[in-house]
């Protein structure tokens, strides 16, 4: 058993990490989570270097990526470019929906513009009345001759208010079964109609905004329908075991980082004439920091495997969400916990990973529809 | 004991060179230069002087450095350290079968040189594996004294090289006449500091401490924020100051191995993680130097 | 003609170690430094602007065959690479390393231009591409801190010195050795790192290199003297920590013009 990335992976990472630290700084994050704003310029650094395009389709000059290397770019992007991730993870999720259901024009006209270093598609799908019961929506259109008109409301859509396009769900008011209703459209966010604002939300200021979407009347011809009419359920739930694996790149990278950041802490922290790191209260923390980061390491990167090899991830996948996003919290608690005071007051970024992390239980697939939904799968093997 | 040649374009270099090679070989040195007023000062100091002329390019000289070191077999040479001498320097070595030593730390006796590999982690000893050895000192290596007695000055015919090289034209900038290794208090910026604008105020902090001023190597060759001659680390200048002070500066050892023998140590950087501020200094400060620079200004104008 | 780019894969200075006076690589990193990346780029760029194709080659042991670091070079705009493989070039010296890179270029031939970096990030010596030129008996020249094209069979170059740039005309073939801020090392892409595990690397017949020609002998290696500092940390206002300084430099008599 091989558990070495491949020269091409490690290659590729190298790349990435050294255009990352070459283009944003901690400084730099730091501005853009007191002035609220996406670090454009250094996302432009990705496009340029070329970054964007992996996983892009072929015909547009992209690079195919295997869920392993999404993976890896995911968990670097996260690692070192804090917010950039934001845009990259719905980029990832933006091209894979494109690539399976999405015509030449519109790959074009998305991806054209995306892999250049402008916005990836923002997901409108949840809904005050639909969040884990994603079939439940109630934003719904009406067919005119060749265009539709969509009224309805989405919300807790991050990024939305800064995205050209937003991915939407809406039903087909029509039709009854809540399955067989469902359309994905492509929507441009400066359709008239359109209306988006911003929600204030756990951990205060971010360069991540999270919006939510009015639709009043918005008139979108049909030929900005992704994929089949009516085949919007299965189609969203054809993508979203990869799109779970890569947001836990986001908790490991975030882990990893608060475990190292406290661990060089606790050993240059002196209190009663030594360095706290000598306290084996301490040395337990980090021993279990340390073990949950391994952990989530190899739960993330075994399920990719599982997936570029055409296993059924469906309970594993969901084993792996859960576990990332609880271990993370736990590995962000502890190490918040051997900083203490400067992870309370200041700029450290312990304290925005405290916050993030904490949603990861809850959004993209919740802790407890992780379990509802695989529980009965396990015990069907006994 | 054989005698050791000199050889250096920078006019500011070939009298310690002189003094050290004296002091290893007890006999007196032979200056090899294209400089007339070089080869009768160095005569006057008491070395031989071998006077080359012919070439409008440094490196030209090469094969005629060559022919004399076959000639008078000598010890060994000692090179300066401008990038004309590592060149010739390089060129000699490859025509005698060894190496050549660049930034030699130090030279007994016996033709061991002492110099630092790995970044300035490690101090290498070698010896030439020929009949000379070659040595490369930078600035401040040897503490210059007189020989006795008047030297001579022999002229030394040129030696035609087989290639030209073409300058076809020089841009030339105001050398520095700053000596760093000799300066007994010294205040460096690393890149802590986030305009060129703002080494005014260390300027105005430097003078008031009658000290030199210094900068890490990105200061100076990377942003070309100052001169190449006041930048302190294992390729250029080593400091042995009374007084060092390290503004914005991270601390990394190709640096630092240039002020470990500074007496007293004082720095101020934001991070007090930083190798400087917990390796290398005795009084750390850990602070924006930009609120410190200025209050101590003021405190030192009262 | 093609242009010939040198390189060296060494142990990472950060995993070194000093063992009973030897030097231990046993938990070091091989890399290639960046000074001889940045010749690797500014090669490429050349090549590029001229049409030429470039070769990387390294001599050295049975590290330069592993498939990172080769995949690694042929990302950064080599064409091929040709090497040689003896361990007893490990931990060569410069002139043992020219005479070996002085066989293996005259084995390779079809050059007009070998681009050497400014010094490898182990021994730092900025001599072995200067060595290599004058074996070959071919125009050398070092702190090329730029390549501005090829005219016929001329090199146009600028040369860095102490007192400022040299405008060059460089005959070819010729040796360079560029400056380490000549450009930037470039951030291989993704299209040419999975393109460079098919490119050509030909591992040329050692047997025929000679890797004995050592110029110097080594006699002793040690840490170097660390010196105990206080590490007296002032704090408090910026007026106090100054009032602090001013005090310490009294008491050590540091001031200018003493007390």
């Amino acid at each position: 058993m091989d558990f070495r990335f491949t020269d091409e992976q490690q290659l590729l990472a190298e790349s990435l990490k050294e255009c990352l630290v070459r283009s944003i700084t901690e400084a730099d994050i730091q501005k853009s989570y007191e002035t609220e704003t996406f670090p454009m310029d250094a996302w432009k650094a990705l496009a340029e270097n070329g970054f964007l395009s992996i996983g892009a389709p072929e015909s547009m000059g992209g690079v195919p990526a295997d869920v392993t290397t999404q993976v890896l770019i995911a968990y670097l992007v996260n690692k070192y470019g804090g917010p950039l991730a934001g845009f990259l993870t719905l980029g990832l999720t933006t091209m894979r929906d494109l690539e399976d259901f999405g015509t030449p024009e519109q790959q074009e006209m998305v991806l054209g513009q995306y892999i250049e270093g402008g916005t990836p598609m923002a997901l409108g799908m949840s809904e005050p009345n639909a969040g884990s019961d994603s079939s439940g929506i109630q934003t719904s259109y009406v067919s005119q001759g060749d265009k539709v008109i969509i009224n309805g409301h989405k919300h807790y859509n991050s990024m939305a208010s800064q995205c050209d396009y937003v991915l939407l769900t809406a039903k087909d008011a029509a039709i009854r079964n809540p399955y067989k209703s469902m359309t994905m459209f492509i929507l441009p966010t400066n359709t008239p109609g359109v209306r988006i604002t911003d929600l204030p939300k756990l951990g205060g200021k971010s360069p991540m905004h999270i919006c939510e979407i009015f639709l009043d009347n918005v008139e979108l011809p049909k030929s900005y329908i992704l994929g089949k009419e009516h085949n919007g359920f299965p189609q969203l739930m054809k993508n979203f075991e990869i799109e779970r694996t890569v947001a836990m790149a986001g908790a490991l990278a975030v882990a990893e980082n608060a475990f190292e950041d406290a661990a060089a802490y606790s050993k240059q922290r002196v209190q009663f004439g030594r360095p706290i790191c000598e306290n084996q209260l301490i040395q337990e923390k980090i021993f279990h920091m340390k073990m949950k980061v391994e952990l989530m390491r190899n739960m993330l990167f075994k399920v990719a495997w599982m997936i570029d090899n055409k296993m059924d991830v469906r309970v594993d996948h969901a084993l792996c969400k859960y576990y990332c996003a609880n271990a993370a919290n736990e590995v962000v608690d502890d190490a918040l916990q051997v900083m203490g005071g400067v992870g309370l007051v200041g700029n450290h970024r312990i304290m925005r990973y405290f916050c993030e992390t904490r949603s990861q239980r809850i959004g993209a697939g919740s802790d407890q529809v992780m379990i509802f939904s695989t529980a009965p799968q396990i015990l069907m093997d006994f | 004991m054989a005698r050791i040649f000199v050889i250096t374009d920078r006019r500011s270099e070939w009298k310690a060179l002189v003094s050290g090679a004296y002091s290893i070989s007890g006999e007196k040195p032979l200056v090899v230069t294209a400089d007339k007023a070089i080869a009768q000062a160095a005569a006057d100091f008491g070395a031989d002087a071998a006077l080359m002329s012919g070439a409008e390019v440094f490196w030209n000289y090469t094969d005629t450095i060559a022919a004399l070191v076959e000639e008078l077999q000598p010890a060994g040479c000692f090179f300066g350290t401008s990038p004309d001498c590592r060149l010739v320097s390089g060129r000699l070595a490859a025509k005698l079968g060894i190496s050549a030593i660049p930034d030699a730390k130090s030279i007994d006796n016996t033709y061991a040189i002492e110099h630092l590999i790995y970044g300035g982690s490690v101090v290498q000893t070698s010896k030439s594996t020929g009949k000379q050895f070659v040595a490369l000192f930078g600035p401040g290596q040897f503490e210059e004294a007189a020989i006795p007695e008047q030297g001579t000055v022999m002229n030394v015919d040129y030696v035609e090289p087989k290639w030209q090289i073409a300058v076809k034209e020089k841009k030339t900038k105001e050398i520095s006449a700053v000596d760093l290794t000799a300066a007994k208090r010294i205040v460096a910026v690393g890149l802590g500091i986030s305009k060129k604008e703002d080494l005014d105020m260390v300027r105005e902090l430097a003078a008031l401490l009658q000290a030199e001023m210094a900068c890490t190597r990105p200061i100076a060759e990377g942003l070309d924020w100052m001169e190449p001659e006041r930048y302190i680390g294992i390729s250029a200048n080593f400091v042995k100051p009374d007084l060092y002070i390290s503004l914005g500066i991270s601390g990394q050892v190709q640096h630092t191995v240039g002020i470990t023998d500074s007496k007293v140590i004082l720095s101020v950087n934001k991070d007090p993680d930083c190798a400087m501020m917990k390796q290398y200094s005795d009084y750390c400060v850990a602070e924006d130097l930009y609120k410190i620079v200025p209050a101590l200004i003021e405190r030192l104008k009262k | 003609m093609d242009i010939l780019v040198c390189f060296k894969l060494s142990p990472d200075s950060k995993d070194i170690l000093v063992s009973n006076g030897a030097i231990n690589t046993d938990r070091a990193e091989w890399n290639v430094g960046e000074y001889d990346l940045v010749a690797v780029e500014a090669a490429a760029q050349l090549a590029a602007a001229t049409g030429r194709k470039l070769i990387g080659v390294s001599v050295g042991g049975s590290q330069l065959a592993n498939t990172r670091f080769r995949k690694n070079m042929l990302s950064r705009g080599c064409d091929s690479l040709s090497l040689v493989m003896n361990d007893a070039l490990v931990q060569a010296d410069t002139h043992k390393t020219a005479v070996a890179l002085a066989a293996a270029v005259t084995e390779i031939g079809n050059y007009d231009l070998i681009v050497c970096g400014e010094g490898s990030q182990d021994l730092y010596f900025r001599q072995t591409g200067i060595q290599l030129g004058e074996l070959l008996g071919l125009p050398v020249i070092n702190g090329i801190s730029a390549l501005n094209g090829i005219e016929g069979s001329v090199l146009l170059a600028e040369r860095s010195t102490d007192s400022g740039i040299e405008v060059l005309e460089i005959p070819l073939p010729a040796v360079v050795c560029v400056t380490s801020d000549i450009c930037q090392s470039r951030i291989p892409k993704m299209k040419d790192i999975l393109q460079a595990g098919r490119k050509p690397v030909k591992e040329l017949d050692a047997a025929g290199i000679p890797c004995d020609a050592t110029g110097s002998e080594i006699i002793k290696v040690a840490l170097p003297k660390s010196v105990q500092r206080k590490a007296v940390n002032f704090s408090g206002t910026p007026e106090e920590i100054a009032d602090q300084i001013v005090a310490m430099l009294a008491k050590e008599g540091l001031m200018p013009g003493g007390m």
